[in-house]
């Protein structure tokens, strides 16, 4: 397959592009769901192809096509330039041109996630989906899926690099709902994951997880109470919660094709300005924001990006600080800055976009007891169902699933929908203390268009937050 | 040997493997896509690709195959599908292909300057930006995705049938400033039918006045919703009536078959025949004839959308809205009502006006509890007329509600189509009563 990306290259170049880059994917899933303990979709797919684009003068073009033919493949090349060049008048593009990288990074699953005996997993759903129904009754809608993948991806470009990844995947998803007639319904959607083969989803403790969302969903219409008084309060957050709110509020904003506006009509824009970088202080000094992609394991691992550059972790806010942006090498010449190996794409027929991996809060050292000795009154959010956030990153809703009231120190009851509406200038500035217990969440985070979905962790520790208004 | 040849082999191959039933669709695609931003084009991109789809079942298993490999043996694939298939385990409810003969609807053949797309659409996008840019906003950014689609499909039957779809989509927002914008977007199934001077016409007025902004208030209002943000609901309430969502807990019109779920003022059609559309289909993807449907039809939820197993689950027919695995819309319709644009405002004393949204997320998919932010021009609106710009809102609801308190619908009516919405949708303005918005503090 690296001849056919070599000879897109090579095309690219013969037909005028002043850079050229080609990627081959080859993926192959199986995808099983289950509603209520029975079977009810189970699909076996495989797709392959090859991208291509090219830079002409100052302008981008793209075109991919399935066909792996050297004719096929060649015309591709053409038209990706016959379009760039087309467009070259008033083209503003330009790319960072980086050293050559030749490398092969291969997951070995030690089950494999795509060929595997699906009846074993199948017979594993139908026993959790009992484990379930027996520790809540009330779940009376139950759907568990199983998704495995094994994605293969060539890439080629005219700076000498080649890299090929090869790499496993496997995610567990679940949504309850529970009904009581005279109580209310409560629904709950989770989903564990990563990259890595079948024997990974034992490590990721999906049975226990899940029977305690059970347990959960029927404590909370047991005994949940509406908040009493909106109010201000202060505000324990799990891990599960500012896993999202990191990757909401801090890596999309901080993506730098969005703060110069090329996702304007799409994903949208950012509250941060380019002149913010190394100085605005956004957040307070223990906050602190991170995005890696060479977390072993994680759905977004991976050690090159989709233009070849070496993938590492990096600070996005530092002590509260706008310390770095996620970049690829369009951006990253548009700024006169290096690219941090931020480009990914979903598939081989999507233009490569600056784009998570894994984005998290870095852990500190407070225990939870710690966090909440000294909270007089306050709401311990642990679990989320609805949440939102603008398009330009800075106002967003968390709607509280498990939550607690905390008074003087100690949990209380459970509470029943609490909400945490937020702008991130109020969030990110009253964090005045982390929690050392980390934890990852699967997601699959969008943007682009034709919308490009791709497989990342977001995580962090509980923090607290302090009076912040709550209803 | 040809593609379409393999895949009759296939068919071939699998029945005689004992396979009883078998669906294999090919689907030819040519997309053009320009994304500009800033002003200019930021990338022209064109995907060509073929899709085979195959649905097999045996024994009341049922196993689902999509492949984009066209060198693909036919008969190794045959003893991979069967294998996987004789490890599923039997679905609670299987139904075997019918055998009866349908009549379909006819092929429309899309227009020449849809498959011209990769020749014209870069400067059919510069007459875009140069027209908003004339009209005095500052910046636009957008999308024009042009695709061409040939769909050829086989059945265990010997049943052949073939369709060809296209369509034209425009996604325009223009700025003033960061937060001073206006956005519309437009779906045909013909290029030449795309209005994109009505599109660059709404999003550059509406973004000229969305500008020194005060913050919402949060509270209950009487709200119209531009066709934007309706199109948004619309097709959020046609998906909650896919049968496979009933069924999981995902649809707040579960056990509500024949009731009152909305006002009299709404009426939620599927249209899969309106030849305008580019959700125009002549057979759904068990090869079925789609045909149109009032789904809500007065206000009462008249059918769920079903294919051949939810429709049997159900105790009643499909209504040839088979996607691969879920139920979907084609062409979501909501009947025009009786006011003027003009004069649906007027009815407001003191409201919002809002154009669109994003982010929609439910709380609750069983209740249709939910909240979306929204975007691109919120106005307060005292006695009939636009006044003050808003920001910071968000539309925190319950889809019912909504439904219930639409208190009128205009004449004109807008197809959308867009990020946020990815069927056609047609829809007027809408003026709903009783809308809870919240805000941050």
């Amino acid at each position: 397959m690296e001849d056919l990306l070599e000879l897109a290259v090579q095309e690219g170049l013969k037909n005028g592009a002043k850079y050229a880059e080609a990627k081959y994917q080859n993926a192959k899933l199986v995808h099983l769901e289950l509603l209520n303990g029975k079977i009810r979709s189970s699909s076996l797919n495989a797709y392959r192809g090859i991208g291509v684009r090219v830079l002409v003068d100052k302008s981008f073009g793209f075109a991919s096509t399935n066909v792996l033919t050297k004719e096929s493949v060649i015309e591709c090349a053409q038209k990706a330039v016959k379009m760039a060049r087309a467009n070259s008048k008033g083209g503003v593009n330009t790319i960072e041109r980086t050293r050559a990288y030749k490398d092969t990074i291969v997951v070995k699953p030690k089950i494999d996630p795509v060929n595997t005996d699906v009846d074993d997993i199948i017979k594993d759903l139908k026993e959790l989906d009992k484990r379930i129904l027996e520790t809540e009754q009330r779940t009376s809608m139950r759907v568990l899926g199983y998704t495995g993948a094994v994605q293969e991806r060539g890439y080629v470009n005219s700076d000498g690099s080649k890299i090929t990844h090869i790499i496993p995947y496997v995610t567990v998803y679940r949504f309850f709902t529970t009904i009581d007639p005279q109580k209310g319904v409560l629904q709950r959607m989770q989903s564990e994951g990563g990259s890595s083969g079948l024997e990974y989803l034992k490590e990721l403790e999906i049975e226990k997880k899940a029977i305690e969302d059970a347990k959960v969903l029927g404590k909370i219409l047991d005994q949940g109470e509406k908040l009493k008084e909106a109010g201000y309060y202060d505000v324990i957050i799990d891990g599960e919660i500012t896993g999202l709110i990191s990757h909401e509020s801090c890596g999309h904003p901080f993506e730098a094709d969005r703060i110069l506006g090329r996702e304007a009509a799409q994903g949208g824009e950012s509250y941060l300005k380019v002149d913010m970088l190394k100085k605005e202080k956004i957040g307070s000094d223990v906050l602190s924001i991170c995005d890696d992609p060479l977390i072993e394991k994680s759905l977004g691992f991976y050690v090159y990006d989709e233009e070849g550059v070496p993938a590492r972790k990096r600070y996005l806010i530092k002590n509260g600080v706008v310390e770095e942006f996620l970049l690829n090498k369009e951006y990253a010449a548009k700024l006169s800055l290096k690219s941090n190996g931020s480009a990914r794409s979903t598939a081989y027929f999507n233009e490569p976009l600056i784009r998570m991996a894994n984005t998290y809060i870095e852990p500190g050292d407070y225990s939870f007891e710690e966090l909440i000795e000294d909270v007089k009154k306050g709401v311990y959010f642990k679990s989320y169902m609805e949440w939102n956030i603008d398009d330009r990153r800075w106002n967003q809703k968390y709607g509280g699933l498990e939550a607690y009231l905390i008074e003087n120190g100690e949990i209380k009851g459970l509470l029943r929908g609490p909400v945490l509406e937020v702008t991130t200038g109020q969030l990110y500035k009253s964090i005045d203390a982390v929690g050392k217990d980390l934890k990852f969440e699967a997601g699959n985070c969008g943007k682009g268009e034709p919308m490009q979905g791709v497989p990342v962790w977001f995580g962090g520790p509980t923090v607290r937050a302090r009076n912040l208004w709550i209803k | 040997m040809s593609v379409e040849n393999k895949i009759e082999t296939l068919v071939k191959n699998l029945q005689e493997k004992g396979v009883e039933d078998v669906i294999a669709t090919l689907r030819n695609t040519h997309t053009v896509l320009m994304r500009y931003a800033n002003n200019e084009i930021m990338i022209p991109i064109i995907n060509k690709d073929s899709l085979i789809s195959i649905s097999i079942g045996q024994n009341k298993r049922r196993l689902i195959t999509q492949i984009n490999d066209l060198y693909f043996e036919p008969s190794q694939l045959a003893e991979n599908l069967t294998k996987m298939l004789r490890q599923l385990e039997e679905q609670e409810v299987y139904v075997s292909l019918p055998k009866e003969k349908f009549n379909y609807p006819k092929i429309l053949e899309p227009e020449e300057q849809i498959k011209k797309a990769e020749e014209n659409s870069l400067s059919y996008v510069e007459g875009i930006i140069n027209e908003s840019l004339s009209l005095g906003v500052k910046r636009v950014a957008g999308t024009l995705q042009i695709n061409y689609l040939e769909v050829k499909y086989w059945n265990s039957n010997g049943l052949y049938l073939e369709d060809k779809r296209s369509g034209a989509m425009l996604n325009h927002r223009c700025f003033l400033d960061s937060t001073s914008t206006g956005q519309w977007s437009y779906t045909s199934r013909n290029l030449s039918d795309l209005n994109w001077k009505l599109v660059v016409n709404k999003a550059s007025e509406i973004c000229k006045i969305n500008v020194n902004h005060k913050k919402a208030n949060p509270g209950k209002y009487t709200v119209v919703f531009a066709p934007m943000i309706f199109a948004s609901l619309a097709e959020h309430i046609a998906f909650a009536t896919s049968a496979y969502g009933v069924e999981a807990g995902y649809s707040y019109f579960a056990g509500k078959l024949n009731k009152q779920v909305g006002s009299e003022n709404i009426t939620l059609i599927d249209d899969p025949l309106n030849e305008k559309s580019a959700g125009y289909t002549r057979f759904d993807e068990e090869g079925i004839p789609t045909k149109r449907k009032e789904i809500i039809s007065k206000g009462v939820l008249s059918t769920y959308l079903h294919n051949l197993t939810t429709a049997k689950k159900f105790n009643t027919q499909t209504t040839g809205n088979a996607g691969l695995i879920t139920p979907h819309p084609w062409s979501i319709h909501v009947e025009a009502g009786d006011f003027g644009e003009e004069e649906i405002l007027k009815e407001v004393k003191r409201g919002l006006f809002i154009v669109n949204n994003w982010y929609l997320r439910f709380q609750n998919y069983q209740l249709g509890d939910f909240s979306t932010i929204l975007r691109d021009g919120i106005f307060l609106v005292e006695n009939g007329e636009i006044k003050q710009p808003l920001l910071g809102a968000r539309l925190t609801d319950n889809f019912l509600n909504i439904l219930n308190n639409i208190k009128g619908l205009t004449k004109s009516v807008y197809p959308i189509q867009w990020w946020e919405v990815n069927t056609p949708t047609y829809v007027p303005y809408a003026l709903v009563e009783n809308i809870n918005i919240t805000t941050a503090e």
